[in-house]
């Protein structure tokens, strides 16, 4: 058989996608309401056994064997249920994660699911058969780093509450936390000895207007030309030419603050700002040169490039 | 906030459903109170107007419980708790506004349902729980997944109970019973109908009018046949000259002669209100707690108010015993005047007779040879009932035919008397049982003979011969007849009818004695027969922990057998395509559900540019793997090798 699950260096076991719940995962116990049941069963029994009442066997059977298949139900309700992917888009430090649970179910509708990360709020829903479907559940992202997302557990008490089948799954998902941007009245400048020709300000006008391009995901809203939107065109982005070596650095160095995470927070405010520009820029920290780009990916990897700073391997 | 909401009209149902069974038990102001309590719920659902406070609804609650314990005089008894239960719970839904307080709402309901049975154990009952608890089960469903469809709940809770019968069936005939009575409801019956301490003319013609039944009996039919199930069970022996009295006797032993062919018969006795036991003529045994009288006729130690089952041991023939001397006495007792014509009658039969067995003939013949009609509704009689009967109307039933024979032979000198019962019985061919009911309701006479002993005579049976094989129905005058089921009239319906109706007797029936009345012994006789020797308490308990284990492995089963599956199971292709998006994800790709392989790229090629060389032509191979046509063995391993060896 094919391990689940691989072994990390730390310790921490992972699960593998997609992953399907089966019995080997499964538990079950009772909850608090089928133990108050369970000892209404047994009081009824009792008189039953004691008065010699065959009707009351009967009833008292009837429930318990109601009960028995609740078990089952309650097991099936859970099994078969395959996870395809935990994932999230990238927040910033002190925003809420949201996790994507891509799970979805062979045959039979599930309902009554709840789908929890250690430490947070359940999530409620009911799955029907068909492609995978997301579920968001949320993980708070207090601190920068790559957040590791705490052990999901997925469970049921349905159909009767009377018992509650659970699984617990340690998803590999890792999703960088960028520092939390912190605006700042700093220019950006020519890295001395940079290869820049020359010095801009940001969103600055001297670029050339080259033409209307669609729209695409991740361009800058500022860019967008509303005017060919009213008439019916479509989403259509200005675009311009930049002068040519029209890049500048974005500077450790150049923030003159003390603290780490503030420094880290400015650092992030800027390339948040540059980006919206729509202008070329790079980042430069200590042991970190990430030359002059644009575009969402340049973006990610400036803000990732923030977000793991200084943190080792891991990442947290 | 509407699933709050949304289980209070199931809740509603299930309470109201639980109730309905009491309601007839309840003073009337709880059924107000409940209905008022409903309609307040239905409000809450429907307006959305708010729970009430919770200190206004335990006011409530105080107030309905001393109520209800007022109603019953502060006694407390079965009736009283369950309206005090009734009351409480009509006001749960009201406060249902959190999972605990709906889950507790459950299992009162549940509870209410089950305390049904302090009342009744009647198969209806039985059937009327499981819907009951079918939907409550449904609103139990119902609160795990408020918004789920109502139809699905159903259907889950149907077949959830549907499920769980047999488990209740092998738990309830395996679990141990501990030997001893068992529970009996003392139902509080109405008037029954039946003999009573005296016979007056018109008082079997009235008895045979009830469709009551009398009681069952299970007996092997072919010992005896239709026209001789005579059912005996009251003698009544003193004649006032109009009434017949049954009168104490003292106790006697009965045994059979040596040698006399038996009948055994298992008796199911309805209430009756009267102390007598029912047997076959001539019973000589009973297994029930009872005295036996030298008449044999057996009598209970308190009138029967609930329903009995006893053996009973019967013989084919009489025993040629005679009466002791006084006992004659007393079987020749009639009022010193009135009756003259009969009395005269029957001074010439003994005169003209050379036996007594002649002067029974002579009286038989008369019967025979007058026009004497058998007739539900005969004239009322005067103040010489015996000789208007005889000489005038000439029309009775089979009272007034005992009552003139059992006068005659006194006159004659003959020692007499009339035997009380039934005769007959239909056969209820889905329970190979008897039924015997009042309207098979009987009165013949019986006869000391010298040499013979007692002999019974049935002066009815020369008028009507019908009526011992056919039932009253079959012997009285078309216009007369009544029968035991509906629209016996019409010729298809009226089959379906008795069929029905028989049928459903044989399930009550079933139900009272195997289900209802199954004992530690019957229990022995169930395991003996499954090759279980039950001698001690080891051997039942051991069959319900085997029962546990093969429910725990029947369920084993279920959860193990149906191994979950991707819907089709993913083939090699779509597990690396999924080994792929996995890749993909952990580069910062994460494909969302409802993107396609083509939406991939472009995702690979906005998110991560520079994946998008590497990753492109294995999306692309896959895209043609699955929607191209006739993929190739070759390419399907070529692609699940790029997969393998792509590295992000």
């Amino acid at each position: 058989m094919k391990p689940d699950s691989v072994n990390l260096n730390s310790g921490r076991r992972f699960d593998r996608f997609p992953l399907l719940l089966g019995r080997g995962r499964i538990y079950l116990l009772p909850t608090r309401y089928g133990v108050v049941f369970f000892f209404a069963l047994s009081a009824m029994l009792f008189g039953a056994v004691n008065h010699n009442n065959n009707f009351a066997f009967l009833m008292t059977f009837l429930l318990a064997g109601i009960a028995l298949v609740g078990l089952l139900a309650c097991h099936r309700n859970l099994a078969g249920i395959c996870i395809h992917s935990v994932s999230s888009e990238p927040v910033f430090a002190g925003e809420t994660a949201v996790f994507t649970i891509s799970v979805s179910v062979p045959k039979t509708i599930r309902s009554g699911l709840s789908a929890v990360f250690d430490g947070s709020n359940p999530v409620r829903f009911s799955l029907s058969p068909g492609p995978p479907t997301g579920i968001g559940a949320l993980v708070a992202a207090d601190r920068r780093g790559l957040l590791k997302p705490p052990t999901l557990r997925l469970s049921t008490v349905y159909p009767f509450g009377l018992f509650r089948a659970w699984a617990t799954v340690a998803p590999e998902a890792s999703v960088p936390v960028f520092p939390r941007p912190a605006a700042s009245s700093l220019k950006m400048t020519k890295r001395p000895g940079g290869e820049g020709a020359e010095t801009r300000r940001i969103g600055g006008q001297a670029e050339d207007f080259e033409g209307l391009w669609p729209y695409r995901p991740g361009d800058p809203m500022q860019h967008i030309a509303w005017k060919a939107f009213s008439k019916g065109r479509g989403l259509m982005v200005k675009r311009f030419i930049s002068a040519v070596g029209a890049s500048f650095f974005i500077d450790w160095d150049q923030v003159p603050v003390r603290d780490v995470e503030k420094k880290l927070s400015i650092l992030c405010g800027m390339v948040l700002q540059a980006d919206q520009s729509g202008a070329s820029y790079g980042l430069a920290l200590p042991g970190v040169h990430l030359p002059p780009a644009a575009g969402p990916a340049h973006r990610f990897e400036c803000l990732k490039a923030l977000a793991v700073f200084g943190l080792g391997e891991e990442g947290t | 906030m509407t699933s709050k909401f949304s289980s209070i009209p199931m809740m509603l149902a299930a309470t109201a459903a639980a109730f309905a069974p009491h309601a007839g038990r309840m003073p009337v102001w709880v059924l107000i109170w409940c209905a008022a309590a409903w309609g307040w719920g239905l409000l809450i659902w429907k307006q959305k107007t708010g729970w009430p406070p919770r200190w206004g609804l335990n006011l409530l609650a105080f107030a309905g419980f001393i109520g209800a314990l007022a109603s019953f005089g502060f006694a407390f008894d079965r009736t009283a708790g369950v309206t005090i239960l009734s009351v409480m719970l009509s006001l749960k839904p009201l406060e249902a506004r959190t999972y605990r307080d709906r889950m507790i709402t459950v299992f009162l309901v549940y509870f209410l349902i089950l305390s049904n049975l302090l009342f009744s154990n009647a198969l209806p009952m039985f059937f009327y729980m499981l819907g009951s608890v079918a939907l409550t089960t449904m609103l139990l469903v119902r609160i795990q997944d408020p918004e789920g469809k109502s139809g699905r709940h159903a259907a889950l809770a149907g077949g959830t109970v549907l499920l769980a019968l047999p488990v209740m069936a092998l738990f309830f005939f395996l679990f141990p019973r501990i030997p001893g009575g068992i529970f009996r409801l003392t139902e509080t019956t109405t008037a029954r109908t039946g003999f009573t301490q005296e016979m007056s003319p018109g008082s079997v013609s009235r008895l045979v009018l009830s469709r009551d039944i009398a009681f069952r009996v299970e007996l092997a039919q072919a010992q005896v046949p239709p026209g001789k199930r005579y059912w005996r069970g009251v003698v009544y022996s003193d004649f006032d000259g109009r009434n017949w009295q049954s009168l104490p006797q003292p106790p006697a032993a009965l045994s059979p002669e040596p040698g006399v062919e038996t009948v055994v018969q298992q008796i199911e006795l309805e209430p009756h209100r009267q102390r007598w036991l029912f047997a076959l003529d001539l019973p000589f045994d009973v297994s029930t707690a009872a005295v036996a009288h030298a008449d044999y006729t057996f009598k209970a130690p308190e009138p029967i108010k609930e329903r009995i089952r006893y053996r009973a041991l019967s013989a084919m023939q009489r025993p040629a015993r005679t009466p002791a001397p006084e006992e004659a006495a007393r079987y020749l007792r009639i009022p010193a005047a009135g009756n003259p014509d009969a009395r005269d009658l029957a001074a010439r039969w003994q005169k003209e007779s050379r036996s007594p067995a002649e002067i029974v003939e002579r009286a038989l013949a008369f019967f025979g040879r007058q026009e004497f009609v058998y007739s539900l509704t005969p004239p009322l009689l005067g103040d010489d009932p015996i000789d208007e009967f005889l000489f005038q109307s000439r029309k009775g039933f089979c009272e007034h035919y005992a009552s003139a024979f059992a006068f005659l032979m006194r006159a004659a000198g003959l020692p007499s008397r009339i035997v009380g019962g039934y005769l007959g019985g239909e056969t209820n061919p889905f329970g190979g049982y008897l039924i015997v009911r009042q309207s098979d309701a009987h009165a013949w006479a019986e006869v000391r003979l010298p040499e013979r002993g007692w002999v019974r005579i049935d002066p009815t049976a020369v008028v009507a011969p019908e009526r011992a094989e056919g039932g009253t129905e079959a012997a009285v005058p078309p216009e007369e007849r009544m029968s035991r089921y509906p629209f016996s009239e019409m010729p298809l319906i009226g089959d379906a009818a008795r069929n029905l109706l028989l049928g459903l007797d044989a399930a009550n029936t079933f139900w009272n004695r195997r289900i209802m009345g199954y004992t530690a012994g019957a229990q022995r006789r169930l395991l003996s027969r499954l090759g279980l020797s039950a001698d001690s308490w080891k051997e039942p308990a051991a069959a319900f922990c085997a029962a546990l284990l093969l429910i725990s492995a029947a369920g084993a089963l279920l959860v193990l057998l149906p191994r979950p599956s991707l819907g089709k199971k993913p083939d090699s292709v779509q597990r690396s395509y999924l080994k792929l998006c996995a890749k993909l994800a952990k580069a910062g790709v994460v494909r969302r559900p409802d993107q396609g392989p083509c939406d991939l790229i472009e995702e690979v090629r906005r998110l991560r540019p520079d994946l998008a060389l590497l990753v492109s032509p294995a999306i692309e191979r896959y895209v043609r793997l699955r929607y191209g046509p006739g993929p190739t063995a070759a390419e399907r391993s070529r692609f699940i090798d790029e997969v393998r060896r792509l590295s992000l």
